[in-house]
């Protein structure tokens, strides 16, 4: 019963240790925590370096023109890039024709089974799928379509950004049914509506909002693709005027001008990547925005 | 009438004891923590209201109440475990052996320090029993041979030795729930902390391992000074030389109703509150 | 009668009811196949479209050095060695950081503070590649890699990986930096993820042994959620690895092979950015970059597989922890 008799107790070993060794151990508390901020301050300074930088480069050369004209030869002032941001608009409307319809239906699978066999390969085939380099989407994009059919096409380029699209939006949508409460599923399958109805008229609605963010995330991502265009879009100097042709593209233009040796052309890559940097970031904080509103009016503390 | 159920209730208790009677404070007992006008706020809401306590030094103390009345929020201000949820604030004074432990230029890490805690449910690290144990010392730069004795002594002191001493290497996680948390037990005696917060430490056990941990705080309370927050009477009753209510007021804040020995509130309570509470729990 | 035709319509009903459900059912479970079998068809065309330098070369193009394709020579050793060295020295700079990061913002900053800045840490994964290589090249490399290659030259030159000087535009230095920031929000996001799945009890226990809040984050989170965080650590090589657009306008597209991180080199995704549209009428010189894409397409592969198990091995031990 008595267990201090059985083990005599040694006097307790003193374990008041020595102001200095507490010293050192606050020090390196405060040391530690404030590298971690440091670090965070670090790692957004490319961020606004890069976006002040290129707002400020790329301003310079903005013009209207810039955006109604055809590219001019280098040497040839004035054009624009007319031809990119139409051929960006054409080949990421492809992609989202393509790549949205079959992310949300597919998101459905993986929210009603989450955790059957077949649930858990989609949400694993998908996780999978947006870990694969976006040159290697380009690659394939190119045996599949562009090598059968011996021409480079904005076809093509839409199908490799549907690729990648695809695992962004069926994961944010799988989330966002997710979300939706229980209740409101079975109060729908309450009153006989059977299971497809009630997933398209009841939780597709009531998960939209978040939907759309994921859309609009996607559209951005997919925007400032340039790899996959080197062996789909294949960039032109004219405005595409068919699916089948190919097409310049904003991250393809920049890409191009960037690396030029004239002068003219790099100031016009600057110009143009303040336009896909404008989209891309824009497209990010209305995203982040509606996600607030939406947190907003549910009445989470967000 | 009220004789009767008085006495039954006593029966209950000298059963429920087996053996253990409680500890009687005597006046000479030295106050170990001293509690004054305590508020805690969350944001704007005083959960905590004017509590009032005088804790003696090597005694077991309990605190019941019915549940969401503070007692464990009360608790945690006695070693600032309530500083880590954002937005919250303390008036009021918190001492140990006479030092404001809300003092400005008092350290919450060696407050911690000496006021060790017992969480509800068994919350070991995911390392060895060994490591378990050894980590509060080797924060204090014990190590070597010194640590070792330091373990198998806590995990003695714990009654954990014999269970454990042939797999220290394995993980704590490996345990069953009871032994988890005498492990826990033993990690918080390791650093030789002066006083225990126990918060509902059987909450999460069975009634074989609740014994093994009461019997453990019997033995501990020769040592240590333990608060132990409950919401099982007859354990207050069994282990607890001194027991304090706390209920609710209209404001939903958590007020210290009564406090004073064990016996005394179990079977003669001042106020009418702590009556009703003691009689609806005994039935 | 009544009674009977009812019963007959109800069970016509469930039965038409019933039918929509299975199609739909089975229309859901094709979409949802399309991303899995996406990436099967991926590694199948690859395949088949590097049919030619497989049978041709067989191992060679992973073991060879030389790359000379109008020679029909296709070594992608450098190549792979780039890809290697550059993805590496991102994850060694970004580790540390990208840990910090997520520290802060889970452990530390005000929920308004860690919502704001975790916002603009994760736009830096949303500047497109192409922008990081214009900046890069332009006034990165300039400013901040020549400096500092020039002081890794000066304290360690004797060491073949810093020999060499280097050039205000094009290096495997400047490409690795730029990788470290692209890999950034993914390291720190999956981590901070993993930080915030750590049950409190954790970290009460430490701090009521006496911990301080580092020793408590240093001890006691960090081996917990350790294999949470090399699966974001794995995840940000992946990144590292496959990332091409900016890579290649920094890196300088040499082909040979050399140690130092100082002199321009290529990786496996800037060889195929840049040479592709020489490769497209070559059958030879095409297959060898495909085979290069395979190859890519796979590391990737194995390394987001085993950084998706340890991620939801995390997830899934959370609970264990509360047994009792």
């Amino acid at each position: 019963m008595n267990q201090t008799q059985n083990h005599p107790r040694t006097s307790a070993p003193l374990l008041g240790m020595s102001k200095a060794h507490f010293a050192r151990r606050k020090i390196t508390n405060i040391v530690m925590l404030s590298l971690t901020g440091a670090a965070t301050v670090l790692a957004i300074i490319p961020l606004l370096w890069i976006t002040l930088y290129v707002t400020i480069q790329g301003s310079r050369f903005l013009n209207i023109e810039f955006f109604t004209q055809l590219p001019t030869p280098v040497g040839v002032p004035g054009g624009g890039i007319v031809n990119a941001i139409v051929g960006t608009g054409l080949v990421v409307g492809v992609a989202c024709v393509i790549a949205i319809p079959v992310a949300i239906i597919g998101a459905f699978f993986a929210a009603d089974y989450p955790n059957t066999p077949l649930g858990l390969a989609i949400r694993f085939g998908t996780d999978v799928l947006s870990g694969i380099p976006s040159i290697v989407m380009g690659i394939f994009a190119y045996t599949i379509i562009v090598l059968p059919q011996r021409r480079f096409s904005a076809f093509a380029a839409g199908v490799a950004l549907a690729i990648i699209m695809l695992p962004l939006v069926l994961r944010t949508t799988e989330e966002m049914l997710k979300l939706v409460p229980r209740g409101l599923r079975e109060g729908s399958l309450a009153l006989g509506a059977s299971n497809w109805k009630t997933s398209v008229q009841v939780l597709l609605p009531a998960a939209l909002n978040g939907v759309v963010t994921g859309i609009m995330l996607a559209i951005a991502r997919a925007a400032g693709e340039a790899a996959p265009m080197l062996f789909t879009a294949f960039g032109s100097t004219g405005l595409v005027t068919d699916l089948n042709e190919s097409t310049a593209t904003l991250p393809h233009t920049i890409y191009i001008y960037a690396m030029s040796p004239f002068k003219d052309w790099q100031e016009k890559a600057w110009a143009a990547a303040l336009v896909l940097i404008a989209l891309v970031l824009g497209l990010n904080i209305l995203a982040r925005a509606l996600t607030w509103w939406r947190a907003r009016q549910m009445g989470l503390n967000y | 009438m009220l004789e009767t159920t008085q006495s039954e209730r006593l029966g209950i208790f000298t059963r429920a004891l087996s053996g253990n009677t409680p500890q009687e404070t005597s006046a000479d007992t030295k106050t170990k923590m001293r509690v004054q006008n305590l508020d805690f706020y969350y944001g704007n809401f005083r959960a905590i209201a004017g509590v009032t306590m005088d804790i003696p030094e090597k005694s077991i103390t309990a605190i019941i109440g019915s549940s969401g009345c503070g007692k464990s929020t009360l608790l945690r201000t006695f070693n600032r475990m309530g500083d880590l949820v954002g937005h919250t604030r303390v008036r009021g004074s918190v001492t140990l052996d006479g030092e404001n432990i809300y003092d400005r230029n008092v350290d919450v890490v060696l407050v911690r320090r000496r006021i060790g805690m017992v969480f509800q449910r068994p919350n070991p690290f995911p390392k060895s029993i060994f490591d378990n144990v050894a980590y509060g010392p080797r924060l204090l730069g014990v190590g070597g041979k010194a640590l070792e004795q330091i373990v198998e002594q806590s995990l003695r002191d714990a009654a954990l030795w014999d269970e454990v001493k042939d797999k220290l290497h394995q993980s704590g996680l490996a345990l069953s729930g009871g032994q988890q948390q005498r492990l826990c037990v033993a990690r918080t005696i390791a650093v030789k902390p002066e006083v225990i917060l126990m918060d509902e430490p059987c909450s999460a056990l069975d009634p074989i391992a609740t014994y093994k941990i009461e019997e453990l705080m019997i033995q501990l309370r020769n040592e240590y000074t333990i608060v132990i927050v409950t919401h099982n009477m007859q354990q207050a009753a069994r282990v607890s030389g001194l027991t304090a209510f706390m209920n609710m007021n209209p404001d939903r804040a958590g007020v210290l109703v009564e406090f004073g020995p064990t016996t005394q509130i179990f079977t003669n309570p001042a106020k009418k509150e702590t009556e009703d509470y003691i009689t609806g729990r005994f039935g | 009668m009544a009674v009977a035709t009812s019963q007959f319509t109800l069970k016509e009903i469930k039965h038409r009811l019933r039918h929509g459900d299975t199609i739909f059912d089975a229309l859901t479970l094709i979409a949802g196949s399309l991303a899995l079998l996406t990436v099967l068809a991926i590694g199948w065309q690859l395949w088949q479209e590097s049919h030619l330098t497989r049978q041709a070369f067989g191992w060679e193009l992973i073991f060879s050095a030389d790359w000379d394709p109008y020679g029909d020579k296709f070594g992608a050793l450098p190549f792979i060695y780039g890809t290697l060295q550059t993805s590496l020295l991102a994850l060694v700079i970004a580790l540390p950081l990208g840990l910090g990061i997520s520290i802060f913002l889970a452990e530390l900053a005000t929920p308004w503070l860690s919502r704001t800045l975790g916002f603009l840490v994760e736009l830096l994964a949303a500047v497109p590649s192409v922008i990081y290589g214009l900046w890069g090249v332009y006034v990165f490399a300039p400013t901040i890699v020549k400096p500092i290659g020039e002081t890794l030259n000066s304290i360690a030159g004797f060491i073949p990986l810093f020999a060499g000087s280097v050039s205000p535009q094009y290096s495997r230095l400047a490409a690795s930096l730029i990788l470290a920031v692209m890999i950034l929000p993914t390291i720190s996001a999956v981590s901070r993820d993993v930080f915030q799945a750590i049950p409190r009890a954790q970290r009460e226990a430490a701090l009521a042994l006496g911990a301080t809040h580092w020793e408590m984050i240093w001890q006691v989170l960090i081996p917990y959620g350790l294999s949470g965080i090399l699966g974001a650590v794995i995840l940000g090589l992946g990144r590292a690895l496959g990332e091409t657009m900016a890579v290649t306008m920094v890196i300088g597209n040499n082909y040979n092979l050399t140690a130092s991180i100082l002199e321009p080199g290529s990786t496996m995704s800037a060889i195929i950015a840049s040479q592709f549209g020489e490769a497209s009428s070559i059958d030879l010189f095409r297959s060898a970059l495909i085979e290069i894409g395979l190859i890519l397409f796979f590391i990737t592969l194995v390394l987001n597989l085993f950084a998706r198990l340890l991620v939801w091995r995390v997830a899934r031990r959370v609970p264990s922890e509360m047994r009792v």
